[in-house]
């Protein structure tokens, strides 16, 4: 195996692969990367048996071959070989190591055998979904942040992925609240539920651009997904588990809505809540004619903003998790929100103004 | 010996502290009673409850002293005088007790005004009248100074709070450190130490020590149920909720163990918590006979989380 090209081909390839890379395992080969040179193209693969990532990058191809090599080390000398410099790779057949030349330095790095490193599967059926890129990227940003973080419901580590109706959603809860962004489209009848690691998305999510255009090929099976870029692939173990039905908590009608600023809210939250208790950073909404009222207290005392808004319906006062709401804020990219409320200890909702696609549903928090 | 005494006992030079024989021979026909505790706790309480009523920001001080930060209520009174007047009718209508109040803008001040009027007083003093009413005062009565501090400051030739008050800071900081500088700011009326309300539990929890070492994860989990089930209860009780949970284990040679797991939200149910407490007790090293479970549930707060599905 021999292949040549400029460093920084090289590290892009090896940064984007060793987020699979596990950080400890039982297996001994999956501490290593696999490089394989065919048909003009250098394939270098990562995996830690959950999540798999695929990388085709263009080198110089001089003889076709397949070995691993360690990931660390290998990273850290393509990191700190100079700027703009041609790398050489060489592996002899049968060889024991592998030969690295950039410039004036040379390394021989010790090889592992390419036969023992599980092959990632190729994953293509006919259950497709082509999603488009930046719709994609958006869909993962906007759910994957309300994911539980404890591993005591493994079904809500993850992120469900549904279609349904010609629709695809995406829909994340920890049982105190519940991102739903339904940007897909599907065409046909397809029905499926699947949950996938947040990790994982997010190293999808990682590869994909804001603005995007391209088309992302997303295929599964009953334990597996795949999104596949023409360059890149990534392969996901799916969480076996019932995702709660969160259709049924979705509230239909509301007691207040309000239209607020987005980024008003968003600051004043933050504001409000540098006084809020430590452990739970609870935050009041006092809705009032022409506007809400924030405060928050604690034993060091306590803040109050007004904020104005347009408020429609009664008056109310509700508490939240500042976190619960500021996360949501965050997230979203529009002006002005939507917030409705159903009752003191009922769910809230809060939607971007025009927007129908995004609803995030929070419980308050009950004081006592 | 006498616990205390009353003002009236005290006429008679009765302190506390002095030898029962004593006290008796300087007042015979004082009436002596046992000290009962659990009484007084209980009354205690109920002071506590009553001052509560009046500012959310109590803290108490010993079983009969409290402060009450009044800031955000003074407004609903026509004066603090009437505001203090109010807190010891109450006091004495409910609890058949008179109580000495002194208001003032800060601790230090507040607690030199209640002494001033013993007993059922009532004293005001407005930052203008610090230093008339306080500077003339014995300097023991300096909040933090006691026997040792107030020997070394009397051989300086200092009696009053006023003539602390005129040693240089730099004295009092060679003298005591740090908290010299602090006595050098509480005699210029400078005391900024909040009025903190008792603080919540750290951490709510139970162990169970068994007569003989266990074994065996099955007949350790029934009794790690019991054992949640105590701390889920307490919770309950308190109205508390826990965002951590830690398992505790004593193993045969008497070393300890502990496993800990953060949840996302705080929480008192008790499913969950036996389910965690169930992945702890997976985490223990294994096959090693235990004598000792615990589970404390930690990063307390009151406020309930609620959830969209059960």
């Amino acid at each position: 195996m021999r292949f040549s090209c400029p460093r920084e081909v090289l590290y892009q390839g090896l940064q984007t692969v060793q987020r699979a890379v596990p950080s400890r395992s039982t297996m001994p080969i999956l501490s290593g990367i696999l490089l394989e040179v065919r048909q003009g193209f250098l394939r270098l693969v990562a995996t830690d048996l959950e999540l798999g990532i695929e990388v085709l990058l263009p080198v110089e191809v001089e003889a076709e071959g397949r070995t691993v090599l360690e990931a660390r080390y290998l990273s850290e000398i393509v990191r700190r070989l100079p700027e703009g410099a041609p790398v050489a790779v060489e592996v002899e057949e049968g060889g024991g190591s592998a030969q690295l030349k950039a410039a004036r330095v040379k390394y021989a790095l010790r090889v592992m055998s390419a036969e023992d490193y599980p092959e990632l599967p190729q994953l293509e059926g006919e259950r497709l979904w082509k999603a488009k890129e930046s719709d994609l990227r958006r869909m993962i940003r906007e759910t994957s942040f309300a994911v539980a973080v404890e591993e005591t419901r493994p079904f809500l580590t993850g992120v469900l992925l549904e279609m349904r109706g010609g629709e695809v959603a995406m829909a994340a809860t920890d049982t105190s609240r519940l991102a739903v962004s339904k940007r897909g489209t599907l065409p046909g009848e397809l029905e499926e539920r699947l949950i996938v690691p947040v990790r994982s998305l997010n190293e999808v999510s990682r590869n994909l651009d804001e603005e995007g255009e391209r088309e992302v090929l997303v295929s599964w099976t009953s334990s597996q997904i795949q999104f596949k870029l023409p360059s890149l692939r990534l392969v996901s173990r799916l969480i076996d588990g019932q995702f709660p039905n969160y259709q049924q908590v979705i509230p239909s009608n509301y007691a207040v809505r309000l239209e607020v600023s987005r980024g008003e809210l968003l600051s004043a939250i933050e504001r409000v809540s540098v006084l809020a208790q430590g452990g739970t950073s609870v935050v009041q909404v006092d809705v009032k004619d022409g506007g809400i009222v924030l405060s928050a207290e604690s034993e060091v005392g306590r803040a109050e903003e007004e904020v104005a808004a347009a408020v429609e319906g009664e008056a109310m006062e509700i508490s939240f998790n500042s976190r619960f709401l500021t996360d949501v804020l965050r997230v979203l990219e529009c002006g002005a929100v939507g917030l409705e409320f159903t009752g003191q200890y009922s769910p809230a909702v809060v939607k971007p103004l025009g927007d129908p696609a995004y609803q995030y549903i929070v419980m308050p928090i009950r004081l006592r | 010996m006498v616990s205390t005494c009353s003002y009236e006992a005290r006429r008679f030079g009765i302190r506390s502290a002095m030898p029962l024989s004593q006290a008796q021979r300087l007042c015979p026909h004082a009436i002596f009673l046992p000290v009962d505790l659990p009484h007084y706790v209980g009354v205690s309480r109920q002071l506590h409850a009553l001052l509560q009523s009046f500012s959310p920001l109590v803290e108490q001080a010993s079983l009969d002293e409290a402060y009450l930060d009044l800031t955000r209520v003074r407004d609903e009174y026509p004066s603090l005088r009437a505001l203090g007047r109010a807190i010891q009718e109450r006091i004495r209508k409910e609890l058949a007790l008179s109580a000495s109040i002194g208001i003032s803008f800060n601790k230090f001040a507040a607690k030199v005004a209640s002494d001033l009027e013993k007993p059922g007083g009532l004293t005001v003093i407005e930052p203008a009248d610090f230093a008339r009413v306080v500077l003339p005062l014995p300097l023991e009565r300096i909040p933090g100074v006691g026997e040792r501090t107030a020997h070394r400051l009397r051989s300086l030739g200092a009696r009053t709070i006023g003539d602390v008050k005129a040693l240089p800071k730099q004295v009092l900081r060679s003298l005591f450190g740090r908290a010299g500088e602090e006595i050098y700011y509480l005699v210029r009326g400078l005391d900024l130490r909040p009025v903190k309300p008792e603080g919540q539990p750290r951490s709510v929890g139970h162990e169970l020590t068994f007569p003989c070492d266990l074994q065996g994860e099955k007949e350790l989990r029934q009794h790690l149920d019991a054992v949640v089930r105590v701390v889920a209860a307490r919770l309950a009780e308190k109205g508390l909720q826990g965002r951590t949970v830690t398992l505790k284990a004593r193993l045969a040679g008497f070393t300890s163990v502990t496993r800990r797991l953060t949840l996302d939200a705080p929480t008192s149910d008790r499913a969950l918590l036996r389910q965690v407490a169930h992945r702890l007790l997976s985490r223990l090293p294994h096959s090693q006979p235990v004598r000792l479970l615990g589970v404390a549930v930690g990063e307390l707060s009151s406020a309930q989380q609620l959830t969209l599905f059960p």
